[in-house]
């Protein structure tokens, strides 16, 4: 019963804010009842909130647009009886459209994803509705932006108490606009300025990093910006925001301050995996990055895997002089490469970095052992890429054939010459050695493996093997490749069990017992 | 003869001749071909005469079709039985030959004999010829015996019919007083004299031979007496090797007569066996006797004897005569097997038992089957002997169960109250019955019926009634058992998969099973292989989820994936490079190994079971598989102490740092220890304590199963190139253990393990040296052969040999199909052409008779006309 009382008053109190907004809409009179829709808005039922934030954007984007609240200037007293009926009515209703604009801001914290998200959209169509209709008079040299709505929003955006991660995926709709952006930007910079010598939490930080991560630039190369939510400032005035330089600058800056924080592990390798694909291009100078980058690549491990990349892009595209830069990717062919989440990743990069064919020979001959050293405690996954890459290595560089066909000196060699203890490429000796390894894996468990490393009894091949598609082979696509074939002919043992540790070939008896 | 032995060269001149028939131009149709190609044959198609071939073919419908057609509704028709009459291969005088031969072959005289040897006259079930012989067979030494009691020829010469005359002519004057009748009395006198006399001599003869009898039967006595206990000692002894032989011999050549029954026939034997079982069960069950009812019999021959000698209950229920379509109507039971071998199948029902023993001779996989079935049959062979002692008997005097009819239970016991003990007997008879398994079962068709069917018996029991399903479905015995008992093996393998995962797990019956899924799996291999395939499939699919949830790292599985992986080995080679259950299985196992971390005891445990199995997998053909032993690399790895801020290098799945990283670490040091292989059920399920295994006894034996398969891979592996740098982490690993902590048996195994490596690390080794490259031989042009030139051109000659075969195959049906098809058209043609012919000549006729009627009609009104006209004139 009582939940069908409650039901009731529910539905009382919906078609109360549904007449009350259609009344105010009609006309000024009733203009009251926007009191009590704000008082309802302080509720914490889901419709009642939905509702009262569809009356808000009904209302005042009417409001906005019909110019209710427009005002040559403001007065400076609001209290002050002298003012006509008009005015008055209009002060009045400007501080409840600020009222309302709280209480949206609000609400973006909410616990309910729709509601978030209407609020967002509510308080985006403010945005565009004022910056069309500003609610003061704006002299056309200047942006119609509604800078102090849309900070609100930002501070909002950017808090460090709650995840808006979702919230700032939906807002990425808006990011398109070039205004958005510059204030987005603006605001994103500012805020991390202020707070650059504290240590924030890791969700303003996730927060900042979802925001930047979604900044995204047009991509025609022209300088000046036309796609605006709000009214176009006028061609020939050049103002700060229609200018893509100006946002690049921004963009910079803040992610440059951004990374200048501690970032959580998790969030410096999304960070890092993003950094060379969407941030460097847009940055006026990446060259910025190389300390963050320099200082990443010496972590070691995972992070090292991943700032190679950036690494790389300043390499190749702005002449960054890394020195050691190969001795350094030779440290990191570890065992434990195989098994990294970001392999496929590396093995493009390295697959890259030794492509050309000005690589001293010993220097490739050393990737190659090192990369076979590794291969032997490698899962098939792993053995896919790595034997046709060591094959293309050689295919490349046809010195190190000697690694494979070795006609002069001893016909028996007591160790192998190869030093896997030694550091520098350049003095692991490995052009003294052969890949006895692949001859190891040619008994690989694996058909496809052993096939693979069977090749170098033969000619191996005479044109370079495509590695794209085999970076991301995980075990799974291994298992689901050979269960596909259809089977058609099975063939079975011919010894008949005494039971289950009862054949012949059984070794589980050396270890277990069934009971 | 001579014919076919005519020379080539009067052939020759035979066809230069040139053929007296003019062949008409415009009747000759050719075939333009389109490339002239040298060398081939010229083939028969090029040139055709269709108008002679149609006629031909006409002419033979004539003599066939319609013939054919003709003959449809004619009830009887005459078949030419004459001795080779449709024999092309005999010309005239052969068969003239051969049925005369077979005419004199045939004894009419014996025809109507009754002593051929043949056949045995019986009466009353009892051979005639024996009836024959009579009490004492007075069997009389004169041959003529045909004419006893009869005149003698020489009388009858002499006196009879005018013979007389002769002889009588020679003293005419006794002629004349000797009158008719005198005569004839005389004769009779004679006759009867002679009869006397022969009977006398008879006698006497008798009583001599009969004499002469005793006499020699004393002899004998006497004889054989002397002769027994002269020889007596020296036959026993002397009888051996011999006589045995001899013996052997003789036996042997009398089991040739046995043919070794083939194995649907085995498998309808033992189908037919549980079938009966079955049936005697049910009726025990039902508290009936053995022989409760008495078989009725439906029919009786006319040369059924009812004389009950041949009284035997299991006699199948006769049933009458019938035709239909000319076939003789079969009862439906069984009536496929009885039309064939009526006699074969008794046989078999009798011999049922003896086959069965037969077969656990013939072949050893069955034995443990067979002997468990013997201990049934024995068992029930028990319950059949107590009915039969005890039921038989007093079959009507039975008073029945409860849930029986009381009203006849109530009139029998009053005619027989004395039947009390017999009834407790029955009793326990029927609870045995109730308690013995059904001998015939659904197939389930889903897992949950399985699991219902086998809920509430023993372990024991469900082995036997998995197995009796199995063989009541045998593929041999209907058309879709080999369907449903490949289905039966899907369910089968989740059962076994199921038991693992049961508390305690049921490793007897899982064992057990093993054997049955084995056998399923030779039947079908395919399907089955599929099946299991999907089983594994499923698991990795589950894992793959976890994986995704953990972010790449796996848990170790349930007994039930290890055990269903332990399965792939047993039925599947493991050897092959490529294997379609194998490679996943090992794929799968590898993955678990390589992606689970190792968190507390029994990931150790399940660790070591994956690492056993991949032994397994490896152990014929050596292949290499990196993470077993990077597996046990951190398994040593959480067997050495640790030092202080150095991190060891460990590959994944193991982690340098954490809580798991002293897990096989002793607690204390250990003098001696009883090493023996695991419990599976103790340490691999997954219900029990987490703790329950963090005590030094589990330690101590999975580093002895650790040592024991680092033993073993790397004597699998000493062969590899690299083996010291495989090997070279778990040395150093070795390196770091105190030995001293261990048992010493212990200790003397990694001492012998590192000993081996160390062994096997230490070799030379040479560098690499591709295969030189072969000299390519120069293009030869010897023409390409093909084995059977059909004149057709494959056109995908890439393709398998057997795939061309099938084509080729394939072709030809099609073109079989159309010329058939032609045939057929052509035939409906003719019959179709035919009847409109007939019916054509129908109405001719009757238009004919119809015409006649009508003249005659008009005649006679014609005559009525005239005559009227004429009358009033």
């Amino acid at each position: 019963m009582a939940t069908k009382k409650a039901h009731g008053q529910k539905l009382d109190i919906l078609n109360d804010i549904k007449a009350s907004t259609n009344k105010c809409t009609e006309s000024r009179k009733e203009s009251n009842k926007i009191i009590d829709i704000i008082s309802y808005a302080q509720s914490s039922d889901k419709d009642v909130l939905l509702a009262c934030v569809r009356a808000f954007h009904k209302m005042f984007v009417k409001f906005l647009t019909a110019g209710e609240m427009f005002l040559e200037m403001i007065p400076t007293d609001t209290t002050d009886k002298g003012l006509s009926k008009e005015v008055q009515y209009k002060v009045w209703l400007m501080d409840c459209y600020q009222d309302t604009i709280d209480c949206l801001i609000q609400l973006l914290r909410s616990e309910y994803s729709s509601i978030q998200e209407l609020a967002l959209c509510t308080l985006m169509k403010f945005v565009e509705t004022e910056g069309k209709n500003p609610v003061t008079k704006i002299s056309s040299k200047k942006s119609h932006f509604p800078v102090a709505l849309f900070t609100k929003l930002m501070k909002q955006l950017m808090n460090t108490e709650t995840n808006l991660q979702d919230l700032i995926g939906k807002f990425q709709e808006y990011l398109a606009y070039d205004d958005v952006r510059f204030h987005v930007l603006k605001c994103t910079m500012m805020d991390l300025k202020e707070k650059r010598n504290t240590t924030p939490g890791n969700l303003y930080l996730n927060n900042i990093f979802a925001i930047l991560e979604r900044v995204s630039f047009p991509a025609s190369p022209e300088e000046n910006l036309t796609t605006f939510l709000t009214t176009q400032p006028d061609e020939d005035v050049q103002l700060k925001i229609a200018t893509l330089k100006e946002h690049k600058r921004l963009f910079t800056t803040s992610w440059v301050t951004f990374l200048a924080f501690q970032l959580p592990t998790n969030l410096y390798r999304r960070t890092l995996v993003i950094l060379h694909d969407k941030v460097m291009p847009y940055m006026t100078s990446p060259l910025m990055l190389c300390d963050f980058l320099t200082e990443s690549y010496n972590i070691g491990g995972a992070i090292s895997l991943l700032a190679l990349n950036g690494i790389f892009v300043l390499v190749q595209q702005y002449n960054l002089d890394y020195p050691d830069f190969y001795g350094k990717l030779y440290a990191l062919f570890e065992p434990s490469v195989f098994h990294a989440k970001y392999r496929a990743r590396f093995f493009y990069l390295a697959d890259l970095f030794l492509t050309s064919t000005h690589l001293p020979a010993y220097l490739v001959g050393a990737f190659a052992k090192r990369l076979a050293r590794i291969s032997l405690a490698a899962p098939p996954s792993g053995l896919t890429v790595s034997i046709p890459f060591i094959y293309n290595l050689i295919h490349r560089h046809p010195n190190c054939r000697v690694l494979l066909h070795r006609t002069e000196g001893p016909s028996e060699i007591h160790d192998d010459p190869y030093d896997p203890n030694e550091p520098d490429p350049t003095k692991c000796h490995a052009m003294e050695s052969s890949l006895w390894e692949l001859k190891t894996l040619q008994s690989h468990f694996h058909p496809d493996v052993a096939r693979s490393a069977q090749r170098i009894d033969g000619e191996i091949q005479t044109i370079e093997t495509d590695l794209s598609d085999l970076f991301e082979t995980s075990y799974d696509d291994l298992f689901d490749k050979e269960t596909r074939k259809k089977v058609k002919f099975v063939p079975v043992n011919f010894e008949t069990p005494k039971g289950l540790l009862g054949s012949k070939s059984d070794r589980i008896k050396l270890c277990w017992r069934l009971e | 003869m001579a014919k076919k032995k005519k020379n080539i060269s009067d052939k020759v001149r035979n066809k230069q001749k040139p053929s007296a028939k003019k062949i008409n131009p415009f009747e000759v149709k050719i075939n333009r071909v389109k490339h002239d190609v040298l060398g081939r044959k010229i083939s028969k198609h090029d040139k055709g005469m269709p108008g002679l071939s149609r006629s031909k073919a006409i002419k033979k419908r004539e003599q066939t079709l319609s013939h054919e057609y003709d003959q449809r509704l004619k009830s009887n028709k005459f078949v030419d039985k004459r001795f080779g009459e449709n024999d092309t291969n005999m010309n005239v005088e052969e068969k003239m030959m051969k049925r005369f031969a077979l005419e004199r072959s045939h004894d009419k005289s014996k025809k109507f004999s009754l002593n051929d040897e043949d056949e045995d006259l019986t009466h009353y079930g009892q051979s005639l010829s024996e009836i024959e012989k009579f009490e004492d067979p007075v069997v009389s030494d004169d041959e003529n015996d045909e004419d006893r009691g009869k005149i003698s020829g020489k009388m009858v010469s002499e006196e009879h019919f005018g013979g007389f005359m002769t002889e009588t002519q020679d003293n005419p004057a006794d002629q004349n007083h000797k009158s008719w009748k005198e005569k004839m009395e005389e004769v009779i006198a004679k006759s009867k004299k002679e009869k006397h006399d022969r009977q006398m001599e008879k006698e006497k003869t008798l009583a001599l031979t009969e004499k002469l009898d005793s006499e020699f039967k004393e002899l004998m006595m006497l004889m054989s007496k002397s002769k027994k206990s002269k020889d007596d000692p020296e036959e026993k002894t002397k009888a051996d090797d011999y006589d045995m032989a001899v013996r052997e011999l003789k036996f042997e050549s009398k089991g040739e007569g046995y043919r070794l029954k083939t194995e649907e026939e085995l498998a309808r034997e033992e189908k037919e066996r549980l079938d009966k079982l079955e049936e005697d069960r049910l009726r025990r069950m039902r508290g009936e006797g053995d022989n409760d009812e008495q078989p009725k019999r439906v029919h009786f021959s006319a040369d059924d004897l009812s004389d009950g000698y041949a009284l035997d209950t299991s006699i199948k229920e006769r049933f009458h005569m019938s035709y239909k379509d000319g076939k003789l109507l079969m009862p439906e039971e069984d009536g496929e097997s009885k039309s064939g071998d009526d006699a074969d199948d008794d046989d078999n029902d009798d011999n049922s038992n003896e086959d069965e023993e037969d077969d656990g001779d013939m072949d050893d996989e069955e034995d443990n089957e067979e002997e468990e079935n013997k201990e049934e049959e024995d068992s029930e062979e028990d319950d059949d002997d107590d009915s039969d002692n005890d039921s038989y008997k007093d079959i009507q005097s039975d008073v029945e169960e409860e849930e029986m009819d009381t009203e006849e239970s109530k009139a029998e016991s009053v005619k027989k109250p004395t039947a009390k003990i017999d009834l407790k007997k029955k009793k326990e008879i029927m609870d045995a019955a109730r308690k013995e398994l059904p001998y015939i079962f659904e197939i389930p068709a889903v897992y949950d019926d399985l699991v219902a069917l086998l809920q509430d018996h023993t372990a024991a029991d469900q082995l036997t009634i998995i197995e009796r399903i199995c063989k009541c479905h045998h593929p041999s015995l209907a058309d879709g058992n080999k369907h449903k008992l490949e289905v039966f093996l899907g369910t089968l393998v989740q059962y076994y998969t199921d038991l693992a995962l049961q508390d305690p797990p049921q490793l007897d019956l899982i064992d057990k099973l093993t054997i049955l899924i084995y056998k399923l799996v030779q039947m079908s291999p395919v399907p089955t292989a599929n099946l299991i395939l999907d089983q594994i499939k499923d698991r990795q699919e589950e894992f793959r989820q976890i994986c995704l949830r953990k972010a790449g790292r796996g848990l170790y599985p349930a007994l039930d994936t290890l055990l269903l992986l332990k399965l792939v080995p047993i039925l599947f080679p493991t050897s092959d490079f490529r294997h379609s259950v194998t490679t996943p299985a090992i794929i799968f196992t590898t993955q678990m190994l390589a992606q689970c971390p190792v968190n507390h005891e029994r990931d150790i445990a399940a660790g070591l079971f994956l690492c056993n199995l991949c032994l397994e997998f490896v152990s014929l053909s050596k292949r290499f598989i990196p993470e077993v032993v990077n597996f046990l690399h951190g398994l040593l790895f959480l067997i050495i102490p640790k030092e202080d801020n150095k991190y060891e290098r460990v590959m994944p799945p193991f982690k340098p740092v954490g809580s798991s990283i002293n897990l096989l670490q002793l607690d204390t040091k250990h003098r001696s220890f009883e090493f023996s292989p695991m419990k599976m059920s103790e340490v691999l399920n997954t219900e029990m304590e987490l703790d329950s295994l963090r005590h030094d006894r589990f330690r101590l034996q999975a580093t002895h199963s650790c040592v024991i398969l680092i033993g073993e891979f790397s004597s699998l592996y000493k062969d590899l190139q690299t083996v010291r740098e495989v090997f070279s982490p778990i040395l150093y690993m070795f390196k770091k253990i105190d030995f001293n902590q261990y048992p010493s048996t212990l200790k003397e195994m990694m001492e012998m393990v590192v000993e081996e490596i160390s062994h096997h690390s230490n070799k030379t080794r040479k560098p690499l040296l591709m295969n030189r490259k072969k000299p390519q031989a120069m293009r030869t042009f010897e023409p390409l052969v093909e084995e059977v030139f059909d004149e057709r051109k494959i056109k995908n000659r890439s393709s398998s040999k057997e795939l061309n075969e099938k084509q080729k195959l394939l072709h030809k049906y099609k073109k079989e199909m159309k010329g058939a098809m032609r045939e057929i058209r052509k035939d409906n043609q003719f019959l179709a052409r035919k009847q409109l012919k007939d019916q054509m000549e129908r109405d001719e006729e009757r238009q004919g008779k119809v015409r006649r009627i009508h003249q005659m009609l008009a005649t006679q009104e014609g005559e009525f006309n005239a005559m009227k006209k004429a009358k009033p004139s």
